[in-house]
């Protein structure tokens, strides 16, 4: 049988044709939208002392727990105002031990001068097991910012003692063990909340699989070097946990009593808010690669409503390999919407917010979709980096291995449409890692929010703000008397320009993945010299501040009596 | 009897028509007519108008190679696997020493299910033809598209994990003697892979025999290539599918469209492995050059939609998807995706109803976000209460499958 003779059962022939309308095409004006943005948001990189390093433990076994672990938290453990900086850390595997200290967690002071200082021995932090995240708080109302930290099959709540040190209290709190999971947890995140308003902070936890050494399946090809990390779906999915503060040390697991039993899922990053606008604030919970949670704080109680809101699956019914999450009001209704990473080739998601708990998928109409589709990305926040009004987004940026090392990446907020300025930003920014836990906080106290960034096996990263604009802004430090003290929840509501612009923050550490950011509320104000501030405290009280000036950071404590 | 002198080649296979032909009378010349109408429509890839007027020349004319063999393919081709086969069999029967019915028997065998049926009619058309390039081509993409399925398949539990393991070392060192005798015992490997649980040995002999036979393949086309084209082909279909080397399979498949320009089945290939390598704007270039030749090119036409429904650009996706839907009416996929682009473009009525049935038709939903889809439009629909079982229905499959423990069923580090 010769080729010709087949030939005849072949169907049409032709010449190439030319292809429609290129991709670039359809996408200029977003670039011409980026052109024009770019210049603005300059980020610097470097602080001396901050020498942290993500020791993961990787050597070609590809343990599922090499990926995902680099969370960061700002605390001010030694209430002097400056924001200093807590890293969590890997462990030796298989054995799950800090077998050195290079996989020691570590604690850095601010040295108010661009500086920080290692002061982990002293404060006796350098922890156990193989580490994953933080939650930074004053669980005990005590006025001393405490820690919280998940790991691999074993949490650590540590108490800040007020004179540099703190005191693991995991086990008198009872928060060692199981729970009601009944075998090791594996806690990625976790988040304080006071979900059921008593003026002391509960603790939610953001559980990612059944995990352990001696069952992790090998995936990929079987040959040395050419192993893969398995697919989540490889793996059960776990239940999260929420423990109530009993508010004389203890917590206790409340996770079936607040009917929270079936709350399954992948869990990543955590974020919260008050997304109904009705001061009792909610979760979001990210998951990878199975549907994500939305804890409504409604009348009722505590019920997960992620497929009736909208943001169980992304914008065309699909599940990503959810990371890092954000509440803020990314298009200017006054409503906090949400943003969510995921890993290259999935695209990040956007849920705007259309009130009565309802989202829509704003991917598309934010321009992330594109814009993140060869990133990605893990922690992120959502925050005014130019101070002009719009919050902004800072995702960190690195794939699973080293050969997919990836920038950060900043993309500014034009109005309620992002452009991806990242390559603008500075000279550093462009450089490639597997970043992870990112955490917000104005480290220098000059107005500008600076963020700071872990890198798997890389020196982690302090981006100084070095933004240029004019504009001006303005931070709250919240203290709850009769709500929480940090006043996790409360709503902090600025009005500029006669009432024209209105924005809002709740209150909250936890942010993007595994992460928690500095317990403060910022507003750029653009160039609005004036705002006027309300605040709805947990408790229910509304506070009004009225009009202060600009460019301050302000103290406000709530009002007894 | 009849000619279709469109070429040389179709007047030559025409010249024995007199051995198999069953009309007579007036029925020939309209037979004929049919006959030409259909094998047009054929050529011009135009299947759903061919396929009735083919049925009725083989109406007229049981038995006629011709016409059960582009009624066939034609139904092969809009997805009607199961209606193909008696039409390819009838063929193969008429002209048993023709290769090309059994090559497309294998085709619609293997969309079938039917594993060890479709390794026969490969290995018969390849025996027939006496090593014919396209034969070939044929034969080794099947046997590699099941030496993946076997290997993925058998990641699933630790003994297949133990089995993989053998299998990537066997396929990786040389090629070992007795290939043929491996080639005779395929039916049979394969029916002992059709029971519930894993027959390991089985898993194993068939998959190192599939990754012998077409490293074998590849030998045999190198050697006796008349159209070097042809192993180009096969080398990317190689890295492709058993490699997941796209640049490499991209490479390959470019030195084949330098030989054959415009050739529809490269093009094709070319942007699944663009796609696949993470080049979606190559992709849609290069299938919208093979759907400009030939607009029912499947493969093309799901790349294209892939892409669309990617960036969610719903509107361009929704054409594309239509075609598919038409091109493939067995296959719920497009029709799901067709549902999920209507979903999003306010075409509620219309994407229930292809949602609804699918999922009620037992279309996988494992994670339960066809269901959440489906409750969105629901409710935009006015029907709450359906809208809140599709709800409860999404999150009892979600959760289902997150519990399922498969890591303590996997074989350890």
């Amino acid at each position: 049988m010769n080729q010709s003779r087949r030939g005849f059962l072949r169907t049409g022939a032709g010449v190439l044709v030319a292809g429609a309308l290129p991709g670039w095409l359809r996408a200029a004006p977003e670039l011409l939208r980026a052109a024009e943005a770019e210049g603005r948001i300059r980020m610097e990189l470097g602080a001396p002392g901050l020498d942290f390093v993500l020791r993961n433990d990787a050597a070609g076994r590809m343990y599922q727990v090499e990926t995902v672990l680099g969370g960061l938290g700002v605390i001010d453990f030694d209430g002097d105002g400056w924001p200093d900086l807590f890293c969590t850390n890997g462990a030796s595997l298989p054995s799950l031990e800090k077998t050195g200290p290079g996989f020691w967690n570590r604690l850095y002071r601010n040295n108010r001068d661009g500086s920080f200082s290692d002061v982990t021995e002293k404060a006796g932090l350098q922890g156990q097991g193989y580490s994953m995240g933080v939650a930074v708080a004053d669980y005990d109302n005590d006025g001393r910012e405490d820690l919280f930290v998940a790991g691999v099959h074993g949490n650590h709540l540590y108490r800040n003692n007020g004179d540099g040190t703190f005191t693991d209290v995991t086990e008198k709190a009872g928060l060692a063990g199981p729970g009601q999971l009944g075998r090791p947890a594996w806690t990625v995140a976790a988040c304080w909340l006071d979900y059921d308003n008593d003026g002391r902070l509960d603790l939610f936890l953001s559980n990612y699989c059944d995990w352990s050494a001696g069952t992790d399946p090998v995936c990929g090809g079987m040959a040395d070097g050419s192993r893969a990390y398995c697919h989540p779906d490889k793996y059960r999915a776990e239940q999260m946990q929420l423990f109530h503060n009993n508010g004389d040390g203890t917590f206790t697991e409340v996770t079936r009593k607040q009917g929270l039993p079936d709350l399954i899922g992948k869990g990543m990053g955590i974020a919260l808010s008050d997304f109904a606008g009705d001061g009792r604030p909610g979760l979001f919970v990210a998951n990878d690669n199975a549907r994500n949670l939305l804890v409504r704080n409604g009348s009722k109680g505590l019920e997960e409503a992620g497929v009736e809101a909208g943001v169980a699956y992304n914008g065309d019914g699909r599940n990503i390999s959810g990371m890092g999450a954000d509440f803020g009001d990314i298009d200017g209704d006054g409503l906090p919407d949400l943003v969510m990473t995921g890993l290259k080739n999935e695209t990040w998601e956007v849920f705007l917010n259309r009130g009565k708990g309802q989202f829509d998928d704003g991917s598309v109409s934010t321009g992330l979709l594109n814009l993140s589709r060869q990133a990605s990305g893990w922690s992120c926040g959502l925050v005014d980096l130019d101070n002009d009004g719009w919050l902004d987004l800072f995702v960190a940026g690195g794939g699973l291995e080293a050969k997919d090392a990836q920038p950060n990446r900043i993309f500014r907020n034009l109005g309620g449409r992002f452009a991806d300025v990242s390559s603008g930003v500075g000279a550093d920014f462009g450089r490639a890692g597997l970043h992870r836990g990112a955490v917000f906080a104005d480290f220098d106290r000059d107005g500008r929010l600076d963020a700071a960034v872990t890198a798997i096996n890389g020196r982690m990263e302090l981006w100084w703000n070095r933004t240029e604009t004019g504009n001006h802004w303005l931070q709250l430090r919240l203290t709850g008397m009769k709500s929480n003290r940090p006043a996790i929840g409360a709503v902090v509501t600025c009005r500029t320009g006669t009432g024209a612009r209105v924005q809002s923050r709740t209150i909250n550490s936890s942010v993007g993945y595994a992460s928690s950011s500095e317990l403060m509320a910022h507003f750029g104000l653009g160039a609005e010299k004036a705002a006027t501030i309300e605040i709805r405290w947990p408790s229910g009280r509304v506070q009004r501040v009225g009009e202060v000036a600009a460019n301050q950071r302000l103290a406000i404590s709530e009002p007894v009596g | 009897m009849f000619g279709i002198a469109l070429t040389g080649a179709w007047a030559g296979a025409a010249g024995q028509e007199g051995t198999d032909g069953q009309t007579g009378g007036h029925g020939e010349s309209r037979f004929d007519e049919l006959l030409h109408e259909g094998f047009a429509l054929h050529q011009q890839a135009r299947f759903t108008e061919a396929i009735p007027i083919l049925e009725q020349a083989r109406r007229l004319a049981p038995g006629d190679y011709f016409a059960n063999l582009l009624l066939g393919i034609d139904l092969l081709r809009m997805g009607r696997a199961e209606a193909a086969l008696p039409r390819l069999e009838a063929a193969a029967t008429a002209r048993p020493g023709e290769e090309i019915p059994e090559e497309y028997l294998g085709e619609a065998q293997a969309g079938l299910g039917h594993n060890g049926a479709a390794a026969t009619a490969y290995q018969r058309a390849v025996s027939l033809s006496k090593g014919d390039e396209d034969a070939l081509l044929a034969w080794a993409g099947f046997a590699l598209e099941r030496f993946r399925q076997i290997e993925e398949r058998l990641r699933d539990t630790p003994e297949g994990v133990a089995v993989a393991r053998r299998i990537e070392a066997a396929a990786a060192g040389p090629e070992k003697a007795g290939a043929q005798g491996c080639a005779a015992g395929i039916a049979g490997l394969e029916r002992r892979l059709t029971g519930a649980g894993l027959d390991g040995d089985a898993a194993y002999r068939l998959a190192t025999c599939y990754a012998r036979l077409a490293g074998q393949a590849a030998t045999q086309m190198a050697a006796n290539a008349k159209d070097t084209a042809a192993v180009e082909r096969l080398h990317g279909e190689i890295l492709m599918r058993l490699s997941e080397d796209y640049p490499g399979a991209i490479g390959e498949f470019q030195k084949a469209l330098a030989l054959h320009p415009g050739d529809p089945a490269l093009l094709e290939r070319l942007a699944e492995a663009q796609y696949s390598g993470g080049d979606p704007e190559g992709a849609r270039r290069s299938a919208e050059a093979a759907l400009a030749i030939d607009p029912h090119r499947r493969s093309a036409l799901r790349t294209e939609a892939a892409i669309a429904m990617e960036t969610r650009d719903y509107e361009g996706a929704i054409p594309t998807l239509r075609k598919l839907v038409t091109e493939e009416p067995g296959n719920r996929k497009p029709q799901v995706e067709l549902g999920r682009a209507l979903a999003q473009t306010g075409h509620d009525a219309d994407a229930a109803a292809l949602l609804e049935p699918a999922l009620a038709g037992g279309y996988v939903d494992e994670k339960g976000a066809l269901h959440a889809l489906l409750a969105r439009v629901l409710l935009r629909l006015n029907r709450p209460e359906e809208a809140a079982k599709a709800e409860a229905e999404a999150r009892r499959l979600s959760d289902a499958f997150q519990e399922k423990n498969r890591s303590a069923n996997e074989a350890p580090k």
